[in-house]
């Protein structure tokens, strides 16, 4: 064994998809599962007490680890998500639950750990918009119930927007609104594209100038409220000079290094991160170390996409061409550029009324 | 592979460029991460520097590297005034219920 294989790891988080299962039929959804989902009730699903054995074991061989991050599908749709929660917290990790925030209520709330931070998403201020993204209608009315009945039970919340040609004119409206549900820090996603979005992309993705005044809208709600925005899916700077925004916090793929937030799904098999389909291993036969170290996942994060090694701009480094996961999904190498890349720069500004049909119905 | 790596080191400038120093070496800040304007604020000053490899990528701030999940360092306490201006405003527009 080398030296370097009996240092511990460093990450800070993970995340676990609890489940698949979602009640939702969101447009931009990237999940590779999203025409096929596991039912919440799939016998691969790991148990309350399989989560905290698999989190124990990811902290034996990273002692870093501070924040576990419980996604899906809808993660409330598991009616013991609150003590899976309570069982983390016990450990003394910070839990955070990306959750749609249609399915908060007071007996739900009750039984979290009171420092449980909530990340819900609101699309738009403009219900009607919000519910065509999440391709269900009366979504935003619960989101809205459902988040100030968090916030009168003083959980921490986070607001996450998915920016994307439908919604990318309206984005200071919405930080207000999710300011006034009590939010303190929003995260800025633009769309992500996948296998099953990808056909979408003219109708999803917006223009370099819708993007360009979405950002200009989140720099003003961070001037003017004082809530940090965080720019969280990679924007390549080749797109947007991001030098204009002093008030945003631009992320960058990890790649593996310390920030990696590797992703273990419902039957416990680790991806690299939310957004991938690849899986690096089994936590139910394998250790952490084992599948993090060993040298397929390590190759999984090297590439560079063709088009980006010759850019001379200083944030080479850390774009690194964007998403790398998006360009491995959509087309099978992440030596493929991100495809928001190339679809931003060449959509044109968009009209607002764009009808988008799935090609399932929600159930 | 290279990783971020937070600094803090002292914004100089000298003949119209703009440098950070940490310890005894000086790197030019790239022109794409700050305005001169901002940057004539921060000269003199020691700020959070981030290196990636030997090239600057982040001044000022610690970087948020993530996507998807909240940093914890992210959270900030809205000003309350501001809050209930908010909470007023959205609720005389039908959007919040009182």
């Amino acid at each position: 064994m080398s030296s370097r294989s009996k240092q511990p790891l460093a990450f800070h988080n993970v995340v676990v998809e609890v489940t698949q299962a979602c009640h939702h039929r969101c447009l931009h959804c990237y999940n590779f599962w999203r025409e096929e989902r596991a039912p919440i009730r799939d016998p691969a699903t790991l148990s309350r007490a399989e989560i905290l054995e698999i989190i124990r074991k990811v902290r034996r061989d990273t002692p870093s680890l501070e924040q576990v991050a419980l996604s899906g599908g809808e993660p409330l749709l598991r009616p013991d998500l609150p003590e899976i929660a309570s069982d983390l917290a016990r450990e003394g990790l910070n839990v955070v639950v990306i959750t749609s925030g249609t399915l908060l209520n007071d007996e739900r709330l009750q039984r979290f750990p009171p420092n449980t931070v909530f990340e819900f998403t609101l699309f738009s201020i403009d219900a009607k918009l919000h519910d065509q993204i999440a391709g269900r209608p009366g979504t935003f009315a619960k989101v809205i119930r459902g988040i100030q009945c968090a916030g009168r039970h003083n959980f921490q919340l986070a607001m996450a927007c998915v920016i994307n040609r439908l919604n990318a004119h309206d984005v200071l409206q919405t930080i207000e609104l999710g300011i006034a549900l009590k939010a303190q820090a929003v995260l800025f996603n633009r769309i992500n594209l996948s296998r099953s979005t990808l056909p979408l992309a003219d109708q999803l993705v917006p223009s370099a100038k819708q993007l360009t005044e979405a950002l200009d809208a989140a720099e003003e709600a961070a001037r003017l409220y004082g809530i940090s925005v965080a720019v969280s899916v990679p924007i390549p700077p080749c797109i947007i000079d991001i030098s204009r925004y002093q008030h945003l916090h631009f992320g960058w793929c990890p790649r593996g290094g310390d920030g990696a937030y590797y992703t273990i799904g419902y039957d416990g098999l680790v991806r690299p991160c939310n957004h991938s389909s690849v899986v690096l291993g089994d936590l139910r036969k394998e250790s952490f170390a084992q599948i993090v170290r060993r040298e397929s996942t390590q190759k999984f994060w090297q590439p560079i996409p063709l088009e980006c090694r010759t850019c001379q701009h200083p944030l080479r480094d850390s774009c690194g061409g964007g998403c790398l996961a998006a360009g491995h999904e959509c087309y099978g190498s992440g030596e493929q550029m991100d495809p928001f890349i190339a679809h931003c720069l060449s959509a044109t500004p968009a009209k607002q009324s764009i009808s988008i049909s799935r090609s399932k119905s929600p159930s | 592979m290279a990783k971020p790596v937070v600094k803090e080191g002292k914004v100089v400038s000298a003949r119209g460029k703009f440098y950070v120093v940490v310890g005894r070496s000086r790197t030019e800040i790239p022109a794409a991460l700050a305005e001169p304007a901002g940057l004539k604020k921060l000269a003199g000053t020691e700020v959070p520097v981030t290196f990636f490899g030997k090239s600057i990528v982040a001044l000022g701030r610690r970087p948020f590297i993530l996507c998807y999940v909240p940093a914890p360092d992210i959270f900030k306490l809205i000003q309350p005034d501001l809050q209930k201006f908010l909470q007023k405003k959205y609720t005389e527009a039908g959007i919040l219920q009182g």
